[in-house]
């Protein structure tokens, strides 16, 4: 295969701008699928990326096309994640191609992640084609979008290629343009190998799959070698090129993009950005830009079901098989028992692995309040990293604190201004730039603390604009704070799990919302339940729970008791999924309302 | 809804006789019993009332009526024979409202059936021969219950009632108040009831029991304790307090559903209940079970039996019964439950089935507390311990330690002897009671639950009622 057959481009859009169905187009319009197994979205593996209508693995697909000029192009599409929480796979996937779409949907138009994205592909020396997508949508409002493309984006408004990927109109110029438009990848077929690791995926027979784009040189089939970072070293397998499954081929040119199986066992060996090389003829310098992604948000994760920790234990170790962003370590709580504290990238991530722990492997589980990691400087001159309560030492000793901020960027409509404007506000956060994109829209960028994006802050921006503004962040730098341990106590008992750390002078009103939920959740007992929050022994906040006074079902004559005793006997299970902190019950619920945070 | 002719299939395919080949296929034997109480439904009523979700028929015609009758007799007979001809305890004609029944059928009806469950209800009765062998004749039985609405109680009503033997009323007043009433879809008014409580006053010579419900929308503490003084006033000895429920399929879920009605919530339900418990105690009122309240002496024997899980044998379409029995030679617990009466929608489908149940050990040693520990007597554990071999003292040592129910438990009674909850423990029982069942579970599993039942070396002190005199005794 010739270099100059080859386009390597990867898609980067918002969230719902219709990333996924316009690679089904893509992979329909090269035929390899037959139609008859034909689902929507073939690329997103997983159930909850079906549902939730994003990408969370990346993908790749090479597809064949012939083009007008009467070749054949291998066009190499590098599916990225969808999702703020994992920019950094992005980043990879975006150095791995010469080119990038970036779509827009033609009745939202450019969002913040739209102009984040732009950047990092601009950061690379990308050629960007601008794709507007839903046009045949009745609200798309394509002449807005290119002005907004000349302007906000500062691209040529006539380079945007207008499709809808739902009907396919467009998708046909669309691949003569990146076969026109995209540059063929350069680099010396000679030269000693350097591939970059893009992506990598666990399979139970193969073991790792490391997805890798040949930057340089020539990868071939049992080739001795090496990763850059750990230098560990393998015997190359097998490797191939991306079809909707695997195509094995003998070698794997400067340019390509493709697979490498080669026994490997763990993940976490197999670092995304990591450069391969020749073990006997490495090459003299790795990748740019290769990091250890760094877990930002902390939650442990119980079973719900003592007896269910060891099948936790297996989930957790299939999980990190796939994903190797996410880290654990035993933990165990007075309340909840044995579990495992996790490191997750985001608040999206976390949500992730829980709903695949109880979906995949029917799992019930309880999270605790999600954390971010505090330094702290000690009387004793030391300083320590904290992360869940549990941690915190004696308030006494603590001398400063300071949390990880974020960069905030928040694109919205000016009629909501205010109310954004405003949550910044109550969210600590503090203004950094503020400009219109265009005679309506804003972009203002806001420096606030991680903790306070962890709690409710998606879903207060959605609801206080309308869901019309769009968030982005990166990580930024440690800020000092004012930190204290909120104890959550049941019936005078604290409850670990329910602690968490907070900003100072969010203590009471975090522990109010905490308590009513707590006292909706929870059932009432045969005793009265006082429900406190409290900071270093003293009580800000106060619920009470009344004594039940009546529960049986008014009669049991002869006819009733083998009813009355089914429905014991169900009750009996529903028990299973309580949790006892003392005497009291506690459902599940009750601690998934206190991680929650929203307020209804 | 049209029931009429789901119900006429249901009534006509009605017969005990089909249920004893299903005994037979499901292993069981059936044994003789020494003694055993008996409850037959009569499963005909005027009107639905709007809470009522049970299996009864309205549309129902004389002939219907007749052949339903006849069948429940055919079964008496015929399990009479096969229980060995077992004294019986006490009887209970419920429903359906048995009242019904017009005064001269029902006397037919009641004096066939007495006769042919061997009962000798007067000095005066004249001998059947043939009916009952000579030998096993008994004594009467200690109380022969009736239900009948208010509109249906007439001195003619009361006459034939006496005539046959029956000695007590339990009468379906479940409210005195005319809105309460029509919301509650009953087909009579306040002022029907203080007539059948005026005619019981005139012409019943024996014991007479009210029911009445708790928690109606709207309902207030006043109104209840306005109720139980009136019908104390009017020399009522037994009071059943119900407290409403909504269940699926009725005229009043409808209600809750639409808006039009709006039920109490949980915690003024709890004030209601409370409310009426204490205006009960007040005027002399003992709650000897959750929510049934005797002056001393007054207690029903019938529903004891059922606490206690002595054999009872249920006649007529939706009745249970509970009886030894033996499969493959062991002893175990047989239910017959007609599982469908529960939900009145199930007659949608034509036929009542009757479900055999063998109760496994465990499970009925959970009945046991699950029944016993709504009741002032509480558990015997030593009836507990005859009956499935095993030793009490453990069993006590077991749920000290393992179950938090145990710690609600009245410091009066001995707990070797008796497991009794404390007053205001009984109302919350429920909630101790999950847990119970898996607490015993996982005894039982450990166990060797060896049921013998009744145990033939207490035959006698089994069948006999410990009465009310016992239950003083204990506390």
């Amino acid at each position: 295969m010739e270099h100059d057959t080859i386009r390597n481009f990867c898609i980067i859009a918002h969230i719902d701008h219709g990333k996924s169905t316009l690679a089904d187009r893509f992979i329909q319009r090269a035929r390899l699928v037959a139609e008859r197994d034909w689902r929507d979205q073939v690329l997103d593996t997983m159930d909850i990326e079906r549902e939730r209508g994003i990408t969370i693995k990346s993908q790749a697909v090479s597809l064949p096309f012939d083009s007008s000029d009467g070749r054949r192009y291998h066009l190499n599409l590098v599916d990225t994640p969808g999702h703020v929480d994992f920019s950094y796979e992005v980043s990879r996937a975006i150095s791995s191609s010469e080119g990038a779409l970036l779509l827009i949907d033609a009745s939202q138009g450019v969002e913040a992640q739209t102009l984040s994205n732009m950047y990092l592909a601009l950061d690379h020396e990308l050629e960007i084609i601008p794709v507007i997508n839903k046009i045949d949508l009745p609200s798309a409002d394509i002449t807005n979008v290119l002005e907004q493309i000349e302007h906000d984006l500062g691209l040529p408004a006539d380079s945007a290629v207008q499709v809808s990927a739902k009907t396919g109109q467009g998708v046909d110029e669309l691949l003569e343009a990146i076969v026109q438009r995209i540059p063929p990848p350069s680099g010396d077929r000679s030269a000693p190998l350097k591939g970059l690791i893009f992506d990598s995926n666990y399979d139970p027979y193969r073991g790792v799959i490391v997805h890798v784009r040949v930057i340089e040189g020539t990868l071939r089939a049992r080739q001795r070698l090496r990763v850059w970072s750990n230098g560990a070293v393998y015997d190359a397998e097998e490797i191939g090129r991306f079809r909707v499954g695997h195509e094995i081929v003998g070698e794997l040119y400067a340019g390509d993009v493709g697979y490498i199986i080669a026994g490997i066992k763990n993940i976490a060996e197999i670092r995304v950005g990591d450069t391969i090389t020749d073990d006997r003829r490495p090459t003299d310098a790795p990748m740019p830009g290769f990091r250890q992604v760094k877990p930002v948000v902390f939650s442990s994760i119980y079973p719900v079901d003592a007896d269910e920790y060891d099948e936790l234990a297996r989930a957790m170790e299939k999980l990190t098989l796939n994903d190797a962003s996410l880290v654990y370590e035993k933990d165990n709580s007075a309340a909840l028992g044995f579990g495992f504290k996790c490191g997750f990238l985001g608040l999206l991530h976390l949500e992730v692995v829980q709903e695949r722990l109880e979906r995949e492997w029917q799992l019930n589980i309880v999270l605790t309040a999600p954390s971010v990691r505090y330094r702290l400087r000690l009387r004793d001159g030391s300083e320590v990293e904290i992360d869940t309560p549990h941690d915190f030492p004696d308030p006494a000793q603590v001398l400063e604190a300071w949390e990880p901020y974020i960069r905030a960027s928040i694109m919205t409509p000016d009629d909501y201004l205010g109310n954004v404007i405003s949550l910044c506000v109550e969210k600590r956060g503090v203004q950094k730039s503020m400009h219109y994109l265009d005679k309506k829209r804003i972009e203002v960028v806001y420096e606030m603390p991680l903790a306070e994006v962890l709690y409710d802050f998606y879903d207060k921006l959605k609801s206080c604009s309308r869901g019309y503004a769009s968030f982005d962040y990166e990580i930024g730098d440690y800020h000092p704070t004012r930190l204290a341990k909120l104890d959550i106590l049941v019936n005078g008992k604290p409850v670990d799990a329910l602690a968490q750390l907070v900003f100072r002078d969010n203590a009471e009103s975090r522990a109010r919302i905490i308590c009513r939920k707590l006292r909706d959740e929870i059932p009432r007992h045969q005793f009265k339940i006082p429900l406190q929050g409290s900071i270093s022994g003293t009580i800000i906040a106060r619920e009470t729970i009344p004594a039940l006074r009546k529960d049986v079902t008014a009669k049991c004559y002869g006819g009733d008791i083998t009813r009355k005793r089914k429905l014991l006997e169900k009750q009996k299970e529903g028990k299973k999924r309580m949790k006892m902190v003392g005497d009291v019950e506690l459902p599940q619920s009750a601690f998934l309302s206190a991680l929650k945070g929203k307020e209804e | 809804m049209c029931s009429r002719c789901y119900s006429y299939n249901a009534l006509f395919r009605y017969s005990g006789s089909y249920l004893f080949t299903a005994i037979e296929r499901a292993g069981a034997v059936t044994r003789p019993l020494e003694c055993v109480a008996v409850y037959v439904h009569i499963p005909f009523c005027r009107t639905r009332c709007h809470y009522c979700a049970f299996y009864l028929e309205t549309g129902f015609s004389p002939r219907v009526l007749r052949e339903t009758l006849s069948a429940i007799i055919a079964e008496a007979g015929e399990w009479m024979r096969r229980l060995g001809y077992p004294r019986i305890r006490t009887v209970y004609i419920g429903g359906g409202t048995p009242s019904v029944i017009p005064p001269d059928q029902l006397e037919v009806f009641l004096t066939q059936l007495f006769k042919t469950l061997g009962l000798a209800m007067h000095e005066e009765a004249p001998e059947m021969p043939g009916t009952v062998p000579d030998d096993t004749r008994t004594p009467a039985p200690e109380e022969v219950t009736i239900e009948a609405n208010p509109e249906s109680v007439t001195d003619m009503f009361l006459d034939a009632l006496q005539r046959t033997g029956v000695d007590r009323i339990s009468l379906g007043v479940q409210s005195l108040c005319d809105r309460d009433l029509a919301l509650l879809g009953r087909r009579s008014d306040a002022s029907t009831a203080r007539e059948a409580i005026r005619c019981l006053e005139r012409s019943w010579h024996g014991r007479w029991s009210a029911d009445l419900i708790v928690g109606t929308p709207g309902q207030d503490t006043d109104d209840l304790s306005t109720q139980i003084d009136e019908l104390s006033d009017r020399g009522v000895e037994h009071l059943s307090l119900y407290g409403l429920t909504v269940e699926p399929h009725t005229a009043l879920e409808q209600a809750v559903r639409r808006r039009s009605l709006r039920m109490p919530d949980r915690e003024t339900h709890e004030t209601l209940w409370i409310a009426a418990r204490q205006s009960a105690v007040r005027r002399g009122f003992r709650q000897y079970e959750v929510s049934n309240f005797a002056l001393p002496g007054a207690e029903s024997q019938h529903n004891r039996v059922y606490w206690r899980l002595d054999p009872y044998l249920g006649l007529g379409p939706g009745a249970v019964s509970t009886l030894p029995c033996t499969v493959s030679g062991r002893p175990r617990a047989l239910r017959l439950t007609a599982g469908s009466v529960f939900s009145y929608q199930s007659i949608h489908r034509g036929t009542l089935t009757h479900e055999i149940e063998l109760l496994d050990n465990v499970s009925f040693l959970f009945e046991h507390f699950m029944n016993g520990l709504r009741t002032a007597e509480g558990v015997s554990m030593e009836r507990i311990a005859k009956r499935f071999g095993i030793d009490s003292a453990l069993l006590c040592t077991h749920l000290r330690r393992y179950w938090r129910g145990y710690s609600q438990r009245d410091r009066r009674a001995d707990p070797s002897r008796t497991l009794r909850l404390r007053d205001g423990a009984r109302e919350i029982v429920d909630s101790y009671l999950a847990e119970l069942l898996g607490t015993l579970e996982k005894w039982g599993a450990a166990q060797r639950l060896e049921l013998s039942w009744p145990a033939p070396s207490h035959r006698d002190e089994s069948c006999r009622f410990a009465g009310v005199g016992a239950v003083e005794r204990t506390r």
